[in-house]
């Protein structure tokens, strides 16, 4: 239930939910097509459909205020970790590794459905992953809306639990990644402990030569890249005045590795131990023996700069 | 190193041993002595250098070329999580906690202890093994144990201070629990409300004004009224949406 508030900084609103079947306050729920809008205030969020190549969901925000247009594509992916029991350095509590040729991050689960709710006051699309691997369902419900405070789209990741672990772990990684053409020359910002805006670059570190010829060959150029993220990841285009912002709800380790694309850690479950100290595989369950469950928010903003500034430390 | 030094006896019984060793033997070239970091520092000054300026921080951490320790950043995501809930509530209910004092016969302890003991979760959960995720499964599960105690022995006393200040209804709390925001909790005790009321107190911490708020609750029909000038306003501005929690073999999501 969404409820309308108009709360002041430091106040407090009581409400009353009286179960009354004269009063409907449900809003329909249908199946959405490209091209279904959400709308609130001066944004909306427009549906695209499935992204044939990647398998993402597609969006854009269009700013009916400065009449600007801009996409991203949400995904859902995951790396498997690298594991070996002769071998030191593997992936664990402690390190990211993942399997060696592996650039990319693997599709997690498939987008099998999208609904939209379009109320008079809450407007929001709901995503469905499902797919079954090894008899166990690998599901996840995003639902993304357009937050009511801050001029941000809210993506809601409700991440099932991983499946069983055997030979592979998982790591899963909710992808947003910003499309035409946005560059970032490999250059992003991360929050340095939710205060100032650390300046990376993609395989460059200003205090010694990370492209030596052991970083070459064993495929580090994913994991030496990831930083840890309290509240953000941030880039602008390299040649435009785009700029991309996507806030996180707890912390995080996250990336960019492409243009334009920023990408979250959101769970692991690793059936290996790396050495450092644990003794134990990080393999976390719920009572019931299966994997965690981990929900976790994002806030996206994808905007000309001159328009909009940042909401990020508003959100923050 | 972890676990080192834990005999003080021996070790500070060996370094004496190779301090007066030292001295009685290189006294001409070397002196040997315990420091302290301001010792440390003097000497540096006396050294009178120039120091270069280091402006990055030095993430991610690697002990070899093929292991980054980046995996930490996100292990235990649930506990990092609950971490960010606890910070939350912690201050938050600084606010209330300094209203609750000021009331005539507060109980300053009570309302001490219990922030005492959200700071002493809060605290223990900063260990580079805890909020980091790289504890063995029993201790994790043991500090999420210590910080859900306090968070619900504040939850408590928040429920009661919300009953006070509004000072109305307070009959109808039979059950007082609290939903933090954005997470998907066993809360509220959706289903066995029947046909009563079902309050709720939403309270804004931050600083700047928020508009929407959100509730997990079993579909169904309702009415929603806000408190306003001492009584329930029929609020219009509220709406359900609901979503599937099966798959489409009609398993739970």
């Amino acid at each position: 239930m969404y409820v309308k508030a108009a709360i002041k900084p430091k106040g407090i609103a009581l409400y009353r939910i009286t179960p009354d079947s004269s009063s409907d306050l449900t809003v329909k729920t249908v199946d959405a097509k490209a091209g279904d809008e959400i709308i609130f205030g001066d944004l909306a969020l427009k549906y695209n459909g499935i992204n044939k190549q990647e398998g993402d969901a597609s969006f854009t925000v269009v700013d009916n205020k400065f009449t600007t247009e801009s996409s991203f594509d949400f995904g859902l992916k995951y790396w498997a970790s690298y594991v070996n029991y002769h071998v030191w350095h593997t992936s664990g509590a402690y390190a990211f590794r993942q399997i060696d040729n592996l650039f990319k991050p693997l599709p997690y689960s498939e987008l099998v459905r999208t609904t939209v709710s379009k109320g008079d006051f809450v407007q929001k699309f709901t995503l469905y992953y499902e797919k079954t691997v090894k008899k166990q369902n690998v599901t996840a419900i995003v639902h993304v809306m357009l937050d009511h405070d801050f001029q941000v789209v809210k993506v809601d990741v409700d991440l099932n639990s991983l499946p069983d672990i055997y030979l592979n772990g998982y790591e899963v990684v909710s992808v947003f990644q910003a499309v035409d053409d946005f560059d970032n020359n490999g250059e992003f910002w991360t929050d340095s402990n939710g205060l100032e805006m650390q300046r990376r670059q993609l395989n460059y570190r200003s205090y010694y030569n990370i492209t030596d010829r052991v970083y070459s060959i064993t495929n580090l150029n994913i994991t030496a890249n990831y930083y840890p993220i309290n509240s953000a990841i941030s880039m602008k285009e390299h040649l435009g005045m785009r700029q991309f912002t996507v806030m996180n709800d707890k912390s995080q380790g996250g990336s960019s590795l492409a243009p334009g694309r920023i990408e979250f850690m959101q769970n692991r479950r690793i059936p290996c131990d790396d050495n450092k100290g644990v003794v134990e595989w990080l393999n976390e369950t719920d009572a019931s023996g299966n994997g965690i469950r981990v929900p976790a928010t994002y806030y996206v903003q994808l905007s000309y700069m001159q328009d909009r500034p940042s909401q990020q430390r508003l959100v923050q | 190193m972890d676990f080192n030094y834990m005999n003080a006896f021996q070790n500070y019984h060996n370094m004496d041993m190779m301090i007066d060793y030292m001295n009685k033997n290189y006294a001409h070239k070397y002196k040997f002595q315990y420091s302290t970091p301001s010792d440390y520092i003097d000497a540096l000054q006396q050294m009178n250098r120039t120091w270069t300026t280091k402006y990055d921080d030095l993430f991610p951490y690697a002990d070899c070329p093929q292991s980054y320790w980046t995996g930490y950043f996100s292990s235990r995501a649930g506990a990092k999580s609950n971490v960010r809930r606890g910070s939350h509530l912690l201050h938050s209910n600084m606010h209330f906690q300094t209203l609750a004092s000021m009331e005539e016969g507060a109980d300053l302890d009570k309302i001490m202890g219990q922030k005492e003991l959200m700071l002493d979760a809060m605290g223990i959960y900063q260990h580079h093994d805890a909020v980091s995720g790289t504890a063995r499964q029993d201790v994790a599960d043991d500090y999420d144990k210590r910080l859900n105690a306090a968070m619900d022995n504040i939850n408590s006393n928040y429920g009661e201070l919300l009953n006070k200040m509004i000072k109305s209804d307070s009959a109808n709390w039979t059950v007082t629990c609290s939903q933090d925001l954005l997470a998907f909790q066993e809360c509220p005790p959706s289903g066995n409300f029947g046909q009563k009321p079902y309050f709720m107190a939403v309270h804004n911490p931050s600083s700047v004004d928020i508009n929407l708020a959100e509730l997990d609750i079993d579909s169904g029909k309702y009415k929603v009224a806000v408190h306003q000038d001492g009584e329930y306003k029929d609020l219009k501005e509220a709406e359900v949406i609901c979503h599937d929690d099966l798959d489409q073999n009609k398993n739970a999501i």
